[in-house]
C-alpha cells in the first residue's frame, strides 16, 4: 500500500475544464500576433495596396542590401586619462551594503567600465554567505531609473542648490519646532550627522524644539513595546535562526519580508537538508499563504485576528509541559486541526529547550509579550534570541509617528525633513498625513524621485542613489558595514542640471557644516569604530581594509545584560488583552508585505513588477487572495489565466473602496482574505503607470491598489489586519490578469520529488528509486539503457552541471532577478505576459500538493481515483522548483533545429546561437521542460516596451551586461548556464596557468541564492561541491524517464514530518510510456486525451 | 689653512679635470648623449623646461661644479646636507618640491652628461614636414573605355546601315528570287524586332547557350559582391590624427602592448588613452613627418600646455578615433585569450603593423571562416600551462589511435558555436 501525492500548478489546471484545456494544449497558445498588428487603425485607414506593399518590400530589401555594403563607421573615444583600476572589458567588484529601511544586505557590486551591472551578496560575510534577496539584487535598476529627479525643487519648480540651502537655512533660522522623520537609522555616521544638525539648531536665547522621529513603513513596533514591557529594553531582538532546531512562527514571513530576512533565510537554509546533521522542524501558523508558510513542515491556517489566541494555546501547552502557570485563552476558530499542530509544536519546543525559537509577525503588543513568555520558558534567550545586541532595523515606535502627525496637524511644526520614507503613500489614511503635511510651513523631502511625499513637500532635495554614496551601517552591534560609491553621481552638477546631493551632506549643509560626508564619516569612524576593533592599529589600515571587505567585526561597548528568564507575571494580563483584541466581525483582511514588492519603494522597477508572485505567480498586480472554497461560494472565477479574466471586486475597508481582482489562493484561511501592500503607487515613475488599475483620481493608471491606507492604528500600533471588510463584485465584473505559470501544464509525472523525513531514512529505493522503462520486449530496464541518441563526448575537460536542493530552496525569486540582470532578459509588460510571452530564462515553479493519499483504485477505476486525488485540499502544502534549461546531454531541441542553431558543446552545454536561429520554434515545441523563450518583438526597439523594458531607455540601457548579446526579434533564447561566466572563469584560470577552482565559476542564479540551494560547477572534477551533491542519494533528474540526461540535478525535498510519504508516481511502478504521453499532450486535444492516457499508462503496469 | 689647501686641491683637480675634459670631450659627448637619453630625457630637455628645468647652461648657473655633481647624483641628500644653499633650495621649491630621484651615476658619467649638455651635437633639423608629393594622377581608364565603346557603337551602326543599303541595292538588282539564290532573305521590310526574331529562330542553339551563359554570369556577378558584404579587408578610414604605426612600432620599436595594453588583460586591446601618448609626447613635440601639427592635436585632446609644460584643468577633450577592426555584436572575442593563453603574435591577425604608415588598415578579413580556419589548424599551447594538464592527458587518450600529442583548437571544442556566440 503506497500513498502518493498529486501536485498541481494552478487551480485552473486542477479543475481541468474544457476551455482551459483547449487553451493550454499548445506550447504557444497564440497564433502569430497578426491580429494585433492588423487591428492598428492606421493600417486599415491606409491606402497601401498589396502591390504597393510589395514595391516597398522590394525597395527596402534593396536599400538594406546596399546599406549593408557600406562600411559602418564606428567611432571610438579612449579615455584621456585612464583610471588605473579600469580596464576595458574587465569587470571590477566593489563591496558595499544595501539598506532601505526594509532590507539590509552586504553586497558586491559588479561594474564594467565604471558602470554597475550586477549585484551579488558579499560571500565574506558569514551570516548571509553571499545571499541576497530579489529586492536587493533588483535595486540595481534604481540607479538608472528615468524617474530620478535631476534638480532640487522648491514648490515643485526646479531650483538651484544654493537657493534650496538658503530657503532651508532661512526656515531653520526662524523655526521653533523642527522635526526629522526617517526610517530606522542604522548608519552611525548618518546618526552623527543628525546629531550635529540638532546641536547647531537655535541659540541660547531661542532654543529650538528638535526631535528625530523614526517611522518604519513595515512596522515591528509591537515587538519593541513588548520587549520594553518584558525586559525594559525597547528593542527588536537579534534572532539566530541558524541555531534553531524547532522554529514556530505565528504569521512572521521571516524568509522573505520579516525584519532581517536575508540573514534569517541563510540561517534557516543551514538546517534544511537531512544530510547536514539534524534537520530543523518548522511550524507556521498564518492566515495568508506566505513564502515562509510554503516552506513550513507543518502549517496551520489561523485567522489574522486569532493569531494571538493561537499563541495563547501554545503558551499554555508549553507552560503545562514546563510546570508554569497557564493563562486564560479564548476559543480558536479551528478548521484545520490547528490545536493538534500547536500541541505537537509545544512538545517539540520543550524537547529542544535552548535550541528552539518562537517568533510572531503580529504587531500586537500583548501577543508579542506572550511570545516572549514562551521563548523564556523554552530558554531561547541567550541561545537563539539575543536581546542585548539587538537588531537596529525596524525599531521605530509607531506612537512617535502618530504623535508627530498630531503635532503637524496642530500647525506647530515649522520645519520637517523626510528621509528614506514616503508617508504620504504609506501612512494609514486615518492619520491623514498629507493634510498634516500641508500645515507644515517648510517641509523637505530627500527622496530621489518626486514620489507621493516628495512631490508635495515644499522642498525636494534629491538624494543620490545608494550606489553613488558613502554610507555605513550597523544592523546589529558587532559588525559595521561600509557602502562605497561605485559610480559618480549620474546626475551631477552641469550646465543643464543641478544634480543630486547626498541627503547626509544636505543635512550638514543646512546647518552650515561644509565637510563632505566622506570626510565626516571617516572622522566618525576614527573616533568610534577604531577604538572598538583590534584587527588594525592605524585608521588608514582599518578604513582601507573595511572598504575592501565591506565590513569589520568589532567588540561593541558592553551593555547591561538582561537577567535570565523570569516568567512574566503579567502573562495573564497579556492574555486577556489578546482575547479582547481578537474579536473581529465580518471578513477579516490581512495586509501583508509581499516578497517581490515589499513596501513598494521600488515600485518603478519593472524587473520586480514582472516578477511572478511566489505563491500565485501573478505579475503586475496585487489582488485579493481568497481560498478557492470561498471563491466558489461567492461565485468568483477560479478559472482564470492567460485568456480568462479574474473577477474584479470592490474592497471596502473603513469607508474607502478600492478595486482589486480576486485570485483563488489555496492555503488562505477560509473566511479571510489577504491583500499585499506596496502596490498602487501613483508617483513612482512611468513603470507604475503600466498597470490596469486606476488611482483614486480616476485618471492615473497604477499597478495594483494601495492598501496602506487601510492599516489600522488600533492600540497604538499599526495593525496589519482589518475586519468588517466588504467585498462585492464590481460593476466591471472581470479583470485581465497576467499569470506566469499556467503557460505550462505539467502532466502527472515525477517532477517535484518530495518525501518525509521518516520515509527518507528508509533509503533511496523507497523515496527516490531510479526510473525504469519497459522496453518493447516487456523487459523493465533502467532509463539510460535505452537511448535514441549517440553518446555526447563530454567525458573530457569540463562538464558544467548544477544541483538544486529542493529541501533548501525557499522559492524566494532571488535567482530569477539575478538571471534577468546578468543575461539581459527583457521585461515584456503585463499584456505580453498574458499572451504567454514572459521571457524569464529561469522560472520558479510552485506546486501545490493535495493531502489525499493514493489507495488501490478498486471499483471506482483509475480515472475517478485521479480526480479524487486532485480534489483540492483547502490548505495544501506547496513546493518551489526553479526550472531553467536542463542542458540535456541528449537534448530533444538540438535534433529538431533545421539550421543547427542549437547544438551541444563538449562541456555539456546546450548552446543557443542566436545569429543562426531563424525562429521556427521547433526546439521549444520539442523541449520537455518548456524553458525556451521566443522573441516575439524587438524588445529593445519597439515603442510598446518603452516604459517597461530597461533596454529601450537610454539611461536604463546602461544596466545591460556587455558580455551577453541583446537578442533580436524572431530568435529563440534560453538559459545558457551563464556561458559568459564560464568562459571568463576558464580564461582567468588559463591566464594564470592553473585549473579552474571550485566556486570560481558560478551561474548568476547560484551566486545570489541565500540558502545555497543552487550549486554550480564542473561535474568532471571529482573535487567540486556540485559533483558531491549530484551523487547524493536524493538527486534525480526532471522527467528522467524521457532520457534527456540533463546536467541539472534536483535533490528530493524532505519535509521534517512524521509518517510515510512516497513521491508521486513512484508507488506504482514504471513510467515506460511517458514519451507517448508527452506527444499526446501536445497533440490537438491534449486534455481530452489526458485522462485516457492516465488509464492506459497505469493499465500497463 | 685648511681652506687654502682645499682650494688648492680643487684647483689641481679642476686643472686635471679640464685637461681630461679637453682630451676626451668628443668621446664624452657621444657617451653623454646616450646617458642623457637614458637617464635624463624623461624629465629634462636641454633647451626647454619639461618636468624639470631646461639644462642648457646648467654648469654656469651652479657656482661649484662639485656641488652640481652631488646635486645631480642625489638631490635629496644634497638638500639635506646643504640647507644653506639657497639656489638649490629655491630651485627645489620652485618645482613644487618635486624631488629628482637619486641617479645611479658615477662622477664620470655625470661629467659626460654635463659635457653633452654643454656642447650638444648640432641636430639635423627635421625637414619641416614637406608633405609627401604624391602626383595625383587622375584615373582616365574609364573615360577612354567609354570613348572606345562610343566609337565602336558608331562604327557598328554605320556598318549595319551600309549593309542595309547594300542589300537594298542587291534586291533592286536581282529581285527576291535572286536574293534567295545566294542564301539571303528579304528582311528589308521587317521591323528591327522582326529581324531579331528571324535571326533568333534560325540560331536557336546559340541563343540557348548564350542565355545559359548569360544567366550564370548574372548569378556570379550578384554572388561575388554578396560575399564581400560585411567584409572590410583593407578598410583604412581617415583618422583625426595622422598616426603612423611605422614610426612608432617600426622605427622606434615600441612594443604593441605598451600602448594596446588591454590586449593582455581583457577583451579589447583598446585604443590607447591619451595619457599613454603623453608619456612620450610630453617630451617629443615634433614628429618626423608632420612636425608639430599632429602632435599638437594630442596636446589639444589632453589639455596640455606645451609652453608652460602643464595640464590645463578641465580642458581634456579626448580623441574621436575611427575604429578599424569591427566585429559584429553577436560575436565574443577576447584578446587576452589569444595573446596570453594562445601566445599569438599581434602580426598574425593584424599584419606587419610595424610597416604600416598612416592610415592604418585592416589586414585580414575577420570573417568567421577566417577565424575557424585558424582554429582548425592552430595548436593549443598546452605545454607549460597547468590548466591544460588534465585535458592534455585525456585528449592523448582519446586520440590514441592517431597518436596525437598536441591538439588543435578545434579538437578542444574551439569551433563550437557557443564558444564565441552568446
Amino acid at each position: 500500500m503506497s500513498n502518493s501525492r498529486q501536485y498541481w500548478q494552478s487551480v485552473e489546471q486542477l479543475d481541468n475544464n474544457e476551455e482551459f484545456a483547449a487553451k493550454n494544449s499548445d506550447e504557444f497558445s497564440e497564433e502569430l500576433p497578426l491580429d494585433q498588428f492588423l487591428e492598428k487603425q492606421e493600417l486599415s485607414d491606409s491606402s497601401t495596396t498589396r502591390r504597393d506593399f510589395l514595391k516597398f518590400v522590394g525597395f527596402s530589401v534593396t536599400a538594406a542590401t546596399l546599406a549593408a555594403c557600406e562600411t559602418p563607421v564606428m567611432k571610438s573615444i579612449p579615455y584621456v586619462i585612464k583610471p588605473e583600476e579600469v580596464t576595458a572589458g574587465v569587470a571590477n567588484y566593489y563591496a558595499s551594503a544595501y539598506y532601505d529601511g526594509f532590507d539590509f544586505a552586504p553586497i558586491l557590486i559588479k561594474t564594467r567600465e565604471g558602470r554597475p551591472i550586477h549585484i551579488e551578496g558579499n560571500k565574506k560575510y558569514s551570516m548571509t554567505q553571499g545571499g541576497v534577496n530579489t529586492r536587493v539584487n533588483s535595486s540595481l535598476l534604481g540607479l538608472y531609473d528615468a524617474a530620478r529627479v535631476r534638480n532640487p525643487r522648491i514648490k515643485g519648480e526646479d531650483a538651484k542648490w544654493s537657493k534650496v540651502d538658503k530657503a532651508v537655512k532661512a526656515s531653520l533660522g526662524s523655526a521653533k519646532k523642527v522635526r526629522i522623520l526617517s526610517n530606522s537609522i542604522i548608519s552611525p555616521s548618518t546618526q552623527a550627522a543628525i546629531d550635529v544638525f540638532a546641536s547647531k539648531l537655535g541659540s541660547e536665547e531661542s532654543p529650538v524644539d528638535f526631535k528625530h522621529v523614526t517611522y518604519d513603513e513595515s512596522s515591528s513596533s509591537g515587538i519593541v513595546t513588548a520587549n520594553k514591557n518584558t525586559f525594559g529594553k525597547a528593542v527588536v531582538p537579534h534572532y539566530l535562526f541558524r541555531k534553531a532546531n524547532i522554529i514556530v512562527s505565528f504569521g512572521a514571513d521571516f524568509l522573505s519580508t520579516w525584519l532581517n530576512s536575508s540573514q534569517y533565510a541563510t540561517g534557516y537554509g543551514m538546517h534544511r537538508s537531512p544530510e547536514e546533521g539534524k534537520m530543523s522542524r518548522h511550524y507556521q501558523f498564518e492566515a495568508n499563504f506566505s513564502l515562509t508558510g510554503t516552506n513550513a513542515d507543518i502549517r496551520g491556517a489561523v485567522k489574522p485576528n486569532e493569531i494571538g489566541l493561537a499563541v495563547i494555546d501554545l503558551y499554555n501547552a508549553v507552560a503545562k509541559a514546563t510546570g508554569n502557570a497557564s493563562v486564560k485563552g479564548g476559543k480558536l476558530d479551528d478548521d484545520n486541526d490547528v490545536a493538534n499542530k500547536i500541541n505537537s509544536a509545544a512538545k517539540d519546543l520543550v524537547a529542544n529547550k535552548g535550541k528552539s525559537l518562537v517568533v510572531s509577525g503580529s504587531n500586537d503588543v500583548a501577543t508579542q509579550e506572550l511570545v516572549n513568555g514562551i521563548n523564556q520558558m523554552i530558554g531561547s534567550y541567550g541561545k537563539t534570541i539575543n536581546i542585548d545586541t539587538p537588531l537596529n532595523i525596524r525599531k521605530a515606535n509607531d506612537v512617535d509617528f502618530m504623535d508627530l502627525v498630531k503635532e503637524m496637524k496642530s500647525g506647530s511644526v515649522d520645519t520637517l525633513f523626510v528621509y528614506g520614507v514616503n508617508p504620504v503613500y504609506s501612512a494609514p489614511a486615518s492619520l491623514d498625513f498629507a493634510g498634516a503635511l500641508a500645515k507644515v510651513e517648510t517641509s523637505v523631502s530627500f527622496s530621489g524621485v518626486a514620489d507621493e511625499t516628495g512631490s508635495v513637500t515644499t522642498i525636494l532635495a534629491p538624494d543620490n542613489h545608494y550606489f553613488e554614496n558613502w554610507n555605513d551601517f550597523i544592523p546589529v552591534d558587532g559588525a559595521a558595514f561600509i557602502a562605497q560609491p561605485v559610480i559618480r553621481p549620474l546626475f551631477s552638477k552641469s550646465k543643464t542640471q543641478q544634480g543630486t546631493r547626498q541627503a547626509q551632506e544636505s543635512i550638514l549643509r543646512f546647518v552650515k557644516v561644509k565637510t563632505s560626508f566622506y570626510d565626516f564619516m571617516r572622522e566618525n569612524w576614527n573616533t568610534t569604530i577604531l577604538p572598538l576593533q583590534k584587527d588594525y592599529s592605524t585608521f588608514d589600515e582599518l578604513w582601507n581594509n573595511t572598504v575592501h571587505d565591506g565590513f569589520i567585526h568589532y567588540t561593541p561597548a558592553p551593555v547591561a545584560q538582561t537577567l535570565e528568564a523570569i516568567i512574566p507575571t503579567s502573562a495573564s494580563a497579556s492574555a486577556s488583552a489578546v482575547v479582547k483584541n481578537s474579536k473581529a466581525t465580518g471578513i477579516v483582511a490581512e495586509l501583508y508585505t509581499e516578497t517581490n514588492m515589499g513596501i513598494g519603494n521600488q515600485a518603478n522597477n519593472p524587473w520586480l513588477q514582472e516578477l511572478p508572485n511566489v505563491i500565485t505567480k501573478v505579475t503586475w498586480d496585487n489582488y485579493v487572495a481568497m481560498n478557492p472554497a470561498d471563491c466558489r461560494e461567492n461565485g468568483y472565477n477560479t478559472n482564470y489565466g492567460q485568456h480568462l479574466p479574474a473577477s474584479l471586486v470592490n474592497v471596502t475597508v473603513g469607508g474607502s473602496t478600492v478595486k482589486l481582482p480576486v485570485i483563488s489562493t489555496p492555503g488562505q484561511r477560509v473566511g479571510t482574505v489577504s491583500i499585499s501592500l506596496g502596490y498602487g503607487r501613483t508617483k513612482a515613475g512611468k513603470v507604475v503607470e503600466q498597470g490596469d488599475m486606476l488611482a483614486a483620481d480616476g485618471v492615473t493608471k497604477t499597478v495594483g491598489a494601495n492598501l496602506f491606507g487601510a492599516v489600522s492604528t488600533k492600540g497604538g500600533n499599526f495593525n496589519y489586519y482589518v475586519d468588517n471588510v466588504i467585498i462585492e463584485l464590481a460593476e466591471e465584473k472581470e479583470y485581465p490578469i497576467g499569470l506566469a505559470q499556467t503557460h505550462f501544464t505539467e502532466m502527472d509525472r515525477k517532477i517535484v520529488n518530495e518525501t518525509s523525513l521518516s520515509t527518507f531514512i528508509k533509503g533511496k529505493n523507497v523515496y527516490n528509486p531510479d526510473p525504469t522503462v519497459v522496453d518493447a520486449y516487456g523487459i523493465t530496464q533502467k532509463v539510460e539503457k535505452l537511448d535514441l541518441w549517440a553518446a555526447q563526448d563530454i567525458a573530457n575537460g569540463h562538464r558544467w552541471g548544477m544541483t538544486i536542493d529542493l529541501s533548501k530552496c525557499i522559492g524566494c525569486n532571488a535567482c530569477v532577478t539575478s538571471c534577468h540582470a546578468e543575461n539581459n532578459v527583457p521585461v515584456v509588460g503585463k499584456d505580453e505576459v498574458r499572451r504567454n510571452r514572459i521571457m524569464s530564462w529561469l522560472r520558479v515553479d510552485r506546486y501545490f500538493s493535495s493531502d489525499m493519499s493514493m489507495t488501490d483504485p478498486g471499483e471506482t477505476g483509475k480515472i475517478a481515483m485521479y480526480k479524487q486525488m486532485e480534489a483540492p485540499s483547502v490548505y495544501p502544502e506547496a513546493v518551489h522548483q526553479p526550472v531553467m534549461c536542463q542542458q540535456c546531454n541528449h537534448a530533444p531541441c538540438e535534433t529538431v533545429c533545421p539550421v543547427a542553431a542549437t547544438t551541444h558543446s563538449n562541456e555539456g552545454l546546450n548552446q543557443m546561437t542566436y545569429n543562426r536561429c531563424i525562429g521556427t520554434r521547433y526546439c521549444a515545441n520539442n523541449c520537455p521542460y518548456k524553458v525556451r523563450r521566443f522573441n516575439w518583438f524587438n524588445y529593445v526597439g519597439d515603442s510598446k516596451f518603452t516604459d517597461v523594458n530597461p533596454a529601450v531607455n537610454d539611461l536604463a540601457r546602461m544596466v545591460l551586461n556587455p558580455d551577453v548579446v541583446v537578442r533580436a526579434r524572431g530568435v529563440m533564447e534560453k538559459c545558457s548556464f551563464c556561458v559568459q561566466r564560464i568562459q571568463s572563469g576558464k580564461l582567468d584560470a588559463k591566464k594564470e596557468g592553473r585549473p579552474v577552482a571550485d566556486g570560481e565559476v558560478v551561474s548568476a542564479c547560484s551566486s545570489v541564492c541565500p540558502t545555497s540551494a543552487i550549486q554550480f560547477g564542473d561535474l568532471n572534477d571529482s573535487e567540486t561541491k556540485v559533483k558531491e551533491v549530484s551523487e547524493d542519494e536524493r538527486s534525480y533528474h526532471l522527467l528522467e524517464e524521457v532520457g534527456t540526461q540533463p546536467n541539472v540535478f534536483y535533490l528530493t525535498k524532505v519535509r521534517n514530518i512524521d509518517g510515510e510519504r512516497i513521491p508521486v508516481g513512484l508507488g506504482h511502478g514504471t513510467h515506460g510510456d511517458h514519451e507517448d504521453h508527452a506527444e499526446e499532450a501536445h497533440g490537438e486535444d491534449a486534455h481530452a486525451s489526458e485522462s485516457d492516457s492516465h488509464s492506459e499508462e497505469h493499465a500497463g503496469h | 689653512m685648511s681652506l687654502k689647501i682645499s682650494i688648492n686641491k680643487i684647483k689641481v683637480r679642476l686643472g686635471v679635470l679640464s685637461l681630461f675634459l679637453v682630451l676626451t670631450l668628443s668621446g664624452f659627448s657621444q657617451d653623454g648623449k646616450k646617458l642623457f637619453k637614458a637617464n635624463c630625457a624623461a624629465c629634462h630637455k636641454i633647451d626647454k623646461k619639461l618636468v624639470g628645468p631646461a639644462l642648457a647652461g646648467v654648469d654656469e648657473r651652479w657656482e661649484n661644479r662639485e656641488n652640481l655633481i652631488a646635486w645631480i647624483a642625489n638631490s635629496g641628500q644634497y638638500l639635506k646636507d646643504n640647507p644653506g644653499d639657497s639656489y638649490a633650495q629655491d630651485l627645489f621649491k620652485s618645482y613644487n618640491e618635486l624631488q629628482m630621484a637619486a641617479m645611479p651615476l658615477n662622477t664620470e658619467e655625470i661629467e659626460a652628461i654635463l659635457g653633452y649638455i654643454a656642447a650638444p651635437p648640432v641636430e639635423k633639423k627635421a625637414v619641416a614636414a614637406a608633405p609627401v608629393q604624391v602626383a595625383e594622377q587622375e584615373d582616365y581608364t574609364n573615360v577612354w573605355l567609354f570613348a572606345f565603346a562610343a566609337v565602336f557603337l558608331i562604327v557598328i551602326g554605320v556598318l549595319i546601315s551600309v549593309k542595309d543599303t547594300l542589300k537594298k541595292l542587291l534586291l533592286d538588282l536581282k529581285g527576291e528570287d535572286g536574293l534567295a539564290a545566294i542564301g539571303e532573305v528579304n528582311d528589308i521590310g521587317l521591323s528591327t524586332a522582326g529581324k531579331v526574331g528571324m535571326w533568333r529562330d534560325s540560331n536557336m542553339k546559340s541563343v540557348i547557350a548564350l542565355g545559359v551563359v548569360g544567366f550564370i554570369l548574372v548569378l556570379y556577378l550578384l554572388w561575388v559582391p554578396m560575399l564581400s558584404i560585411g567584409v572590410y579587408t583593407g578598410y583604412a578610414p581617415d583618422q583625426p590624427i595622422k598616426f603612423s604605426h611605422k614610426i612608432h612600432a617600426g622605427d622606434d620599436g615600441i612594443d604593441c602592448v605598451y600602448c594596446h595594453f588591454g590586449a593582455e588583460k581583457g577583451r579589447t586591446s583598446g585604443i590607447p588613452p591619451v595619457n599613454v601618448c603623453m608619456n612620450c609626447h610630453k617630451g617629443i613635440e615634433s614628429g618626423k613627418l608632420y612636425g608639430t601639427e599632429e602632435i599638437a592635436k594630442i596636446y589639444e585632446a589632453a589639455g596640455w600646455d606645451p609652453e608652460n609644460q602643464k595640464y590645463i584643468p578641465r580642458k581634456q577633450k579626448g580623441i574621436k578615433w575611427t575604429k578599424i577592426h569591427n566585429l559584429p555584436d553577436h560575436v565574443y572575442f577576447n584578446h587576452s585569450q589569444h595573446v596570453v593563453v594562445g601566445k599569438l603574435d599581434c602580426i598574425e591577425c593584424h599584419g606587419d603593423v610595424a610597416t604600416f604608415d598612416y592610415p592604418m588598415h585592416q589586414e585580414n578579413d575577420l570573417t568567421m571562416g577566417w577565424c575557424i580556419e585558424c582554429h582548425r589548424t592552430s595548436e593549443v599551447k598546452m605545454n607549460g600551462n597547468p590548466y591544460y594538464d588534465k585535458l592534455h592527458d585525456q585528449l592523448v587518450e582519446k586520440y590514441k589511435e592517431e597518436g596525437l600529442e598536441s591538439f588543435t583548437v578545434n579538437q578542444t571544442g574551439g569551433i563550437e558555436c557557443g564558444k564565441c556566440h552568446y
